[in-house]
């Protein structure tokens, strides 16, 4: 059998997982993070001195708290196999995976392994995130001076 | 507020969901689809539909990934605004830092305090 | 029997109404009436207001606009039409408007309490300092 044959039995054996049920589970689980984050934030205005605008923040890192709980004590990946996106989109899914890489390269040392190791994952969102505002930031100022757009 | 709350979390599906359709359907990984939202976040603040976005889901639109390219934008753009070309580098950070210094934080927390394969001490 | 139960029930609805206006909350001051007047007539009409909170003093005014849930992606242009229509209608006050939620939950509060003018005066001037915070 050559390896097209064998590629397509085995496409045709293996299970294929449902796109719509994936998508209904990232729904649910992406729903309840930002149920619970919304809460959170409501928490943060009403007994705390933040407003609607600078509450984001508090609520952010407390999630980001949350994240380290469940990734501590290995919930987090367990949420994960069950939702993909729904546990990797919201920022608990950016918090876990530094936190996660933080303490599988613990064994390697604080400064070698944590310190090296803490942003494999995360480092993508955050390279592109800062070239991308970079960008957009760039072309808006000079839009703005040649006087085809307001700010 | 009950009519805030179903919002958020229909929007916060949403955006999980077209994550998802990335992975699923792209075939994409985790990493390049966390980078394309974050891109995606950044460009529509450049086009002033973040904010909006924000003002009507809220943490629906603040929790995910998607808030962080917006954050850095609108630092970015407000800054410059006010000082020009250097406030582009400027204003960056000025209005995130929170997401980045928790996770660094709770990072080394975590590792301090959790073993390894995730069991308690 | 059923029909004095319906009668009943009706009666306690009605007396449960007492002429508060569920539309605005205020401070309620009588010296302060026709500013008001003023601000309820502009905000009535507008199908985006859910609900307003205000407290005037002497000096300055706070008004808290409550938008209607699905009118919240526009929030930010309709908080500066509302700020000028109230400027112009106060116009000798030092006016705070907002549709922030946590500048509501003050001003409720404040319409509640019964404040001396000056305390009055200094909470709105450090509600306004909040306001215009970014972090």
């Amino acid at each position: 059998m050559d390896p097209k044959q064998y590629d397509n039995l085995q496409q045709s054996i293996s299970p294929k997982p449902s796109i719509l049920k994936n998508c209904l589970k990232a729904f649910l689980v992406g729903g309840i993070f930002c149920t619970v984050g919304q809460l959170i934030t409501y928490i943060y205005i009403s007994y705390f001195n933040f407003t609607e605008k600078t509450a984001g923040n508090p609520t952010v890192a407390t999630m980001i708290f949350i994240a380290m709980l469940l990734t501590g004590f290995g919930l987090y990946k367990k949420i994960g196999q069950f939702a993909g996106a729904g546990s990797a989109v919201p920022v608990t899914g950016f918090g876990n995976a530094v936190i996660s890489a933080a303490i599988e390269h613990k064994t390697e040392g604080f400064v070698l392994g944590v310190g090296g190791n803490i942003f494999k994952l995360a480092g993508s969102v955050i390279v592109f995130g800062v070239v991308s505002a970079f960008v957009v930031a760039l072309v808006k100022l000079i839009l703005v001076t040649m006087g085809v757009a307001n700010w | 507020m009950f009519v805030s709350i179903v919002i958020a979390f229909i929007v916060g599906g949403l955006i999980c969901v077209i994550g998802q359709l990335l992975m699923d359907v792209g075939k994409l990984t985790p990493a390049h689809t966390l980078s394309i939202l974050v891109v995606t976040g950044a460009i529509l603040d450049g086009f002033n539909l973040y904010e909006p976005l924000i003002d009507f889901a809220g943490a629906g639109a603040t929790i995910p990934i998607t808030s962080f390219g917006n954050s850095l934008t609108h630092g970015a753009i407000a800054e410059a605004e006010k000082h020009g070309w250097i406030g582009v580098l400027t204003g960056m950070f000025e209005v995130t830092s929170s997401g980045i210094s928790a996770a660094i934080l709770f990072g080394m927390i975590g590792a301090l305090i959790f073993r390894s394969k995730g069991q308690q001490p | 029997m059923k029909k004095w139960f319906g009668l009943l029930v009706i009666l306690i609805l009605v007396g449960c109404n007492n002429g508060k206006n569920d539309f605005m909350a205020t401070n309620n001051k009588e010296e302060y009436q026709q500013q008001q007047q003023k601000i309820e007539q502009i905000l009535k009409e507008d199908k985006h207001v859910k609900r307003v909170t205000a407290v005037f003093t002497k000096d300055s005014a706070i008004v808290g606009i409550e938008v209607k849930p699905f009118s919240k992606w526009n929030k930010q242009k309709y908080e500066k039409k509302w700020k000028k229509e109230v400027e112009k209608a106060l116009p000798d006050r030092n006016v705070v408007v907002s549709t922030d939620l946590k500048l509501i939950m003050e001003t409720d509060k404040l319409a509640k309490k019964q404040l001396s003018e000056k305390k009055l005066d200094k909470k709105i001037k450090d509600l306004k300092k909040l306001e215009k915070e970014e972090t």
